[in-house]
């Protein structure tokens, strides 16, 4: 086991690796930083003289080197729209995220495990076609719609909850759902296949011809066995979460780094730009690689290998 | 295929929904009664005919006057035009990778097993958002996106599939012949495992159109003056409290367009491949 988790922990480190590289080359591609720090009318002295100065001009691979040395020393440039080194930046707007990904990711579970269960134990009853129909239509809906939704009902006519903002606890209610509702639908379609094949299996039929009491059944023997296939779910799903998020907080106003990143998308504040998607992505790495870790922790039979 | 289809409800339901939607942009210029771009200041941000408007403008007007019901229609031509093609450029970029990898093995594979390695670990949207901040907004960059995001399913799908066909003995047979790889890949294992492709394809075309929405809703899709419904959605925001139609109308063509795929994919799931079916 030992074996598997230093490689795997390799192969996240070559990816973290990689995607430094494509975001420096992609922006690379984007064109001259320089031309965007310096008023329209510079002269082309100036420019040259500035790219000089900022080592732009020096070989990508020496530029490469220096991107990547500062980045580990915790350096990644200065937000040309806010003025400030781009980690501060995003640094104070990293609690609102983390906390609006937290909540949604309760949502999901609170929605997709029970579901995913009793639809397939009352496998083709009402409950299960109407939570089937339901799912279906999670992952049909996009989100920015139903945030907009939910706030004509909730917020509009019902007047129950706050539209946007992060002043209280129930603003975090809409977006909370809005972001997992897609996640919510998928785990509970997945969560219901993969119980219905393991409620099939013999030591199942086992397990009722001992007598075992129902529940007993579908959480001990049953779910426990689909646990692992849930988590691999749920380590994929960060990735919607966080994609999701930009747009969720564009929709509620949340003061995250979702919202931060299209924002200065806008501004062209590539440095934060920059700065949100590798965090972004070393933070997926990173948890997927925390869900293998587990994986091999819940399933003796990868343990064992 | 087609008893298949009068048996399930749904696939039917969704190959009708894919249709209408088809058809509505092959001929928006015929049905939309409309220019979609045409100002009526006098005439603005009428509510639809069901909920008080007048019979002139079926489904309202916005902000600027202009006819919701064509709007829509024409929109639904970026809809369909980036789910279409984005698909197939996915899909042959996927396809070709993962044959390459598969049928070549060694440091083919390895090189290409790690691009995808890096691509999973960037979440889709992100790097929708990403390239479309870099490269700008126009038609084809979203394409671009649509195909550069969406290949990895189907690259290891086409890889699993041939490492497991490339053994075979009809495989043996035809190289004893003479076969040149190529014609090996292209005419005796793609056909084999294209199946599982089609599937792919259409669930990812869900994506697709969930994604143009999104960058839309984010002003970063098309150039502006091309109605789309992800746009039109995130203009009728601003008149959520007057005029909430603006926002739900827009809502219910992507729902309805990405449940029609997801129906139509799901039926095509079962009648490509009984043996998935649960």
């Amino acid at each position: 086991m030992t074996k598997y988790l230093v490689k795997r922990l390799f192969q996240s480190l070559i990816a973290v690796l990689g995607i430094t590289i494509v975001v420096f080359l992609v922006l690379n591609i984007a064109g001259d930083p320089v031309t965007l720090m310096l008023p329209e009318t510079a002269s082309f002295e100036e420019i040259e003289a500035l790219r000089e100065k900022l080592g732009y001009n020096d070989p990508i691979l020496i530029q490469y080197w220096r991107f990547l040395s500062n980045a580990l020393h915790g350096d990644f440039g200065m937000s040309y729209n806010y003025n400030r080194p781009a980690w501060d930046v995003v640094a104070e707007r990293i609690p609102a995220t983390v906390t609006l990904a937290l909540a949604s990711m309760g949502v999901v579970l609170a929605i997709g495990i029970p579901a995913g269960i009793i639809s397939a134990v009352k496998r083709n009853s009402v409950l299960d076609a109407v939570i089937r129909s339901l799912a279906l239509l999670g992952q049909c809906v996009p989100a920015f719609w139903m945030g907009i939704m939910m706030m004509l009902l909730f917020a509009v006519k019902l007047k129950v909850l706050p539209t946007s903002g992060f002043a209280s606890w129930s603003a975090l209610v809409m977006p909370a759902c809005t972001l997992g509702v897609f996640s919510a639908a998928t785990i509970t379609r997945m969560l219901r296949s993969s119980m219905i094949e393991i409620m099939s299996k013999e030591y199942i039929d086992v397990a009722k011809a001992k007598g075992l009491y129902g529940y007993v059944v579908v959480m001990k023997h049953a779910f426990k066995n689909a646990l692992s296939s849930v988590l691999t779910i749920i380590g994929l799903q960060v990735s919607s979460l966080l994609g999701g998020s930009v747009i969720t907080e564009t929709v509620f106003a949340w003061p995250g780094i979702g919202r931060l990143l299209v924002q200065s998308i806008n501004n062209s504040d590539f440095m934060v730009v920059e700065l949100i998607v590798m965090l972004m992505a070393v933070v997926f790495v990173a948890v997927n690689f925390i869900v293998d870790v587990l994986y091999c922790v819940i399933n003796p039979r990868v343990r064992l290998q | 295929m087609w008893k298949s289809l009068k048996e399930s409800k749904t696939g039917m339901l969704g190959v009708l929904i894919m249709l209408l939607v088809f058809l509505m942009a092959i001929m928006a210029q015929w049905i939309s009664p409309y220019d979609p771009a045409k100002q009526d200041l006098m005439n603005k941000l009428m509510d639809p005919v069901f909920a008080g408007g007048s019979a002139q403008h079926l489904l309202g007007t916005d902000q600027l006057g202009r006819d919701i019901l064509s709007r829509l229609i024409y929109g639904s031509r970026i809809t369909i035009l980036v789910a279409f093609s984005g698909t197939i450029f996915a899909g042959l970029i996927g396809v070709t990778l993962g044959a390459l990898a598969g049928y070549y093995g060694k440091w083919v594979d390895a090189l290409i097993m790690r691009i995808v390695d890096i691509q999973l670990s960037f979440p889709f949207v992100l790097l929708a958002l990403f390239v479309a901040a870099v490269l700008g907004r126009s038609l084809r960059n979203i394409i671009l996106i649509a195909a550069i995001s969406g290949w990895v399913p189907y690259a290891r799908l086409i890889r699993g599939e041939i490492l497991s066909v490339r053994e075979m003995e009809y495989i043996e047979a035809i190289r004893s012949v003479g076969g040149k790889n190529g014609r090996i890949i292209l005419y005796h294992i793609i056909p084999n495992v294209i199946s599982p492709v089609i599937v792919q394809a259409t669930l990812g075309m869900a994506r697709i159109i969930l994604m143009e929405a999104s960058l839309s809703y984010l002003g970063l899709g098309v150039p502006l003056e091309i109605p789309t419904w992800g746009r039109m959605l995130s203009e009728g925001r601003d008149y959520m409290l007057t005029n909430p139609w603006l926002a739900i109308l827009p809502g219910v063509a992507i729902t309805l367009t990405v449940l029609g795929v997801n129906l139509m994919g799901d039926w095509m799931r079962d009648y490509l491949d009984p043996k998935l079916n649960v």
